[in-house]
């Protein structure tokens, strides 16, 4: 038997469970949206130009609401501001934007609280960590790009490129960086983006202990997972250290990882012989590794890092789990959150979603009932704020901001069945510190495929949006909340 | 129209049914076979096929879900492509990963007067999903019968893709001790 055997007879399985994962799949009559990149080739102009007015319905409603008496809540007053000036969205244009660059087509002030800029481009365009980069399918290198109060403005940007080799794969690294206040930015070239980096590619992720150097995760098929296994790449000669090379991994095959802001610690995950997952904590100057199973006392089945100085463990508890943060510093342990399950297995229940930071997890969760009651917590300090009349049935996205202290969330119109769209509604942006969350009415957002692009900065968002019945080019919408 | 009309015209043999079914579920089997070919041309005579096999199967079935049943043909239309083009060295798609990640489930190869029949093994399957709660099965199902990459599937389920793919490996780490315990593998 071999595993086409296994696929073929998961054909076969009841009708209910294809249903079942097929309504999760809600929008599975459409082909897959591609949620980070922006990747469209260069056809033929199009001459028709077609013109969309988008009318926006003005929603009137500010209102305040008092916090619950738990003493666990935060004594802020959480508000809702929604806005009512009516946001234009760009029609189609015939503009040619050349490859690889990013043309400004409008700018508009939503009611003093929301700066709305509308772009045209053609390449390929991504956010890294704060600031843009666009690129193009040609040799040149591409351009990062910061929105201030001007618009874009392109930074220099340099590209590395040098071959490399890692256990018996040949590798050609090659991507841009630019160095912008102190801060080291990287995007690896467009070619590359195509490649699914688990099979085929490698990828860089921000060092942030040092921002002379980047992480470079190369691939290393492992028993039917693909592993990523972390070196870090000195950008100023080209040097790759094996970082791990002294530690105990016999046995051990690191999938997904995390370092401490000051690198002295490792978070590692990866899996034994009886498939069951295992994170390890790694003292990097002591070179140790340590179960997280027992620093916690307790099984883990998940495990990220939350704020570079401690981590967050989702801890078995029968049928259910508990959240604990462990410190890596003072290995102290604070239990979060009790009795818990994933949002959505249990309509009846509240359940935990998590917050989507880079990828990852945020330093926010929502607690989220049957009836959609939202409660954001703080991972980092337990503290919960209810965000009353926010329906958290209908919450389609939820993204934190760079520095963890802005949440996006997107919400969907579930009547909305336009295809290759993800029926944002509803767009809001919650400042944590002041208890504000400022919620964008939407109309008309259903002419063009749209996703999430990503952060910009810590309160401006960048929304990407594809016309099948354009022929050339995006368009990204970019909205700054103030 | 309504499924039930649908499956009539077939029934009726109304070449009707053959652009009421592309009107209705054209996308739905498209979205199924470009996952798993990864080729447009590939994907659009696929999908052209599963036309072609509801109107040979049907009847004398008569199915009750008619999305899944074109699915399912979809599918093995599909498989059976890719596995021409990967004889040809042109496969792509999620499939090539799900069946590396599969593998986990059958640790070492078996011989052919060793293998069980299609029919059990999928009941076993059948009830492994079963003893799954709800999500974990959705994932497992988005998984390995859509053939949904990772990455779709994280944005979902709003899962972080380590998530994901820790979630999946405990799952085939679950689904290889089933078929060991039921003497399957």
């Amino acid at each position: 038997m071999n595993s086409m055997f296994l696929l073929d007879a998961i054909e076969a399985i009841d009708d209910i469970y294809i249903l079942s994962a097929q309504n999760r799949l809600d929008h599975i009559s459409e082909p897959p949206i591609k949620a980070v990149y922006a990747v469209k080739r260069k056809y033929h102009t199009r001459k028709a130009f077609i013109c969309i007015a988008a009318v926006i319905a003005v929603l009137i409603s500010t209102f305040t609401v008092a916090m619950a008496a738990s003493r666990e809540f935060r004594e802020f007053v959480f508000s809702i501001f929604h806005i009512q000036a009516t946001e234009k969205l760009p029609g189609n244009t015939d503009i040619t934007v050349p490859d690889g660059s990013l043309e400004q087509l409008d700018e508009t002030d939503l009611d003093g609280a929301i700066t709305a800029y509308y772009f045209k481009g053609d390449g390929v365009i991504r956010p890294v960590g704060g600031l843009l980069y666009s690129g193009s399918y040609d040799k040149t290198a591409g351009t990062f790009y910061d929105l201030d109060a001007d618009g874009l403005v392109p930074l220099p940007t340099m590209r590395v490129e040098f071959p490399y080799s890692f256990r018996g794969t040949d590798f050609n690294i090659k991507f841009d960086y630019a160095v912008y206040r102190g801060e080291l930015y990287t995007s690896i070239i467009p070619e590359n983006l195509d490649l699914n980096p688990y099979k085929y590619g490698w990828d860089l992720h921000r060092a942030s202990m040092d921002t002379d150097k980047v992480w470079l995760l190369l691939p290393y098929p492992a028993s039917g997972d693909y592993g990523m296994y972390p070196l870090l790449l000195d950008i100023g000669n080209n040097q790759v250290h094996d970082v791990l090379a002294d530690l105990p991994l016999d046995g051990i095959l690191p999938s997904v990882w995390g370092f401490s802001d000051d690198g002295a610690f490792a978070l590692l995950s990866g899996y034994l012989a009886d498939y069951e997952p295992c994170f390890w904590v790694c003292d990097m100057e002591e070179k140790t590794l340590t179960p997280l199973s027992e620093l916690i006392g307790r099984t883990i089945s998940d495990s990220y890092l939350l704020d570079g100085k401690s981590i967050v463990c989702y801890a078995e508890n029968g049928d259910e789990f508990d959240v604990i943060r462990y410190d890596l510093e003072t290995g102290e342990k604070a239990v979060l959150v009790e009795n818990m399950v994933h949002y959505g297995l249990h309509d009846d229940e509240v359940g935990l979603r998590s917050i989507e930071y880079y990828g990852g997890q945020g330093r926010h969760a929502l607690l989220i009932d049957g009836t959609g009651s939202v409660t954001l917590i703080d991972l980092r300090d337990g503290n919960r704020t209810p965000l009353e009349g926010i329906p958290g049935n209908s919450m389609l996205l939820t993204s934190e901001s760079p520095d963890g202290t802005h949440i996006l969330f997107a919400f969907e119109d579930k009547s909305n069945t336009a295809p290759n769209t993800l029926s944002m509604q509803q767009l809001g942006v919650l400042d944590t510190r002041t208890g504000i969350l400022t919620l964008l009415e939407r109309e008309h957002y259903e002419v063009r495929s749209e996703t999430i692009l990503g952060w910009l900065a810590n309160d401006c968002v960048a929304v990407l949006a594809l016309d099948e019945n354009e022929e050339q080019g995006w368009y990204m919408y970019v909205y700054s909340f103030k | 129209m309504e499924d039930s009309r649908i499956v009539e015209l077939y029934w009726t043999r109304s070449e009707a049914a053959i652009s009421e079914t592309a009107a209705k579920y054209g996308k739905y089997c498209y979205a199924i076979a470009i996952r798993i070919l990864a080729d447009t041309e590939d994907a659009d005579e696929c999908v052209n096929d599963t036309y072609l096999g509801a109107w040979n199967s049907i009847p004398p079935h008569r199915p009750t879900i008619l999305s899944t049943f074109l699915g399912k043909i979809t599918r093995r239309i599909s498989i059976n492509r890719w596995e021409q083009n990967n004889r040809k060295k042109r496969g792509g798609g999620e499939i090539l990963l799900a069946l590396d990640e599969l593998s986990d489930c059958i640790p070492s190869p078996m011989n052919t007067e060793s293998a069980i029949e299609n029919k059990e093994l999928a009941k076993s399957v059948n009830g492994f999903l079963s003893t799954l709660p709800d999500m974990e099965r959705d994932v497992f199902v988005c998984r390995y019968w859509f053939l949904a990459s990772v990455s779709e599937i994280s944005q979902k389920f709003n899962f972080s893709q380590s998530k994901t793919k820790s979630m999946l490996m405990r799952t085939r780490g679950k689904l290889y001790r089933h078929l060991q315990k039921e003497g399957l593998i």
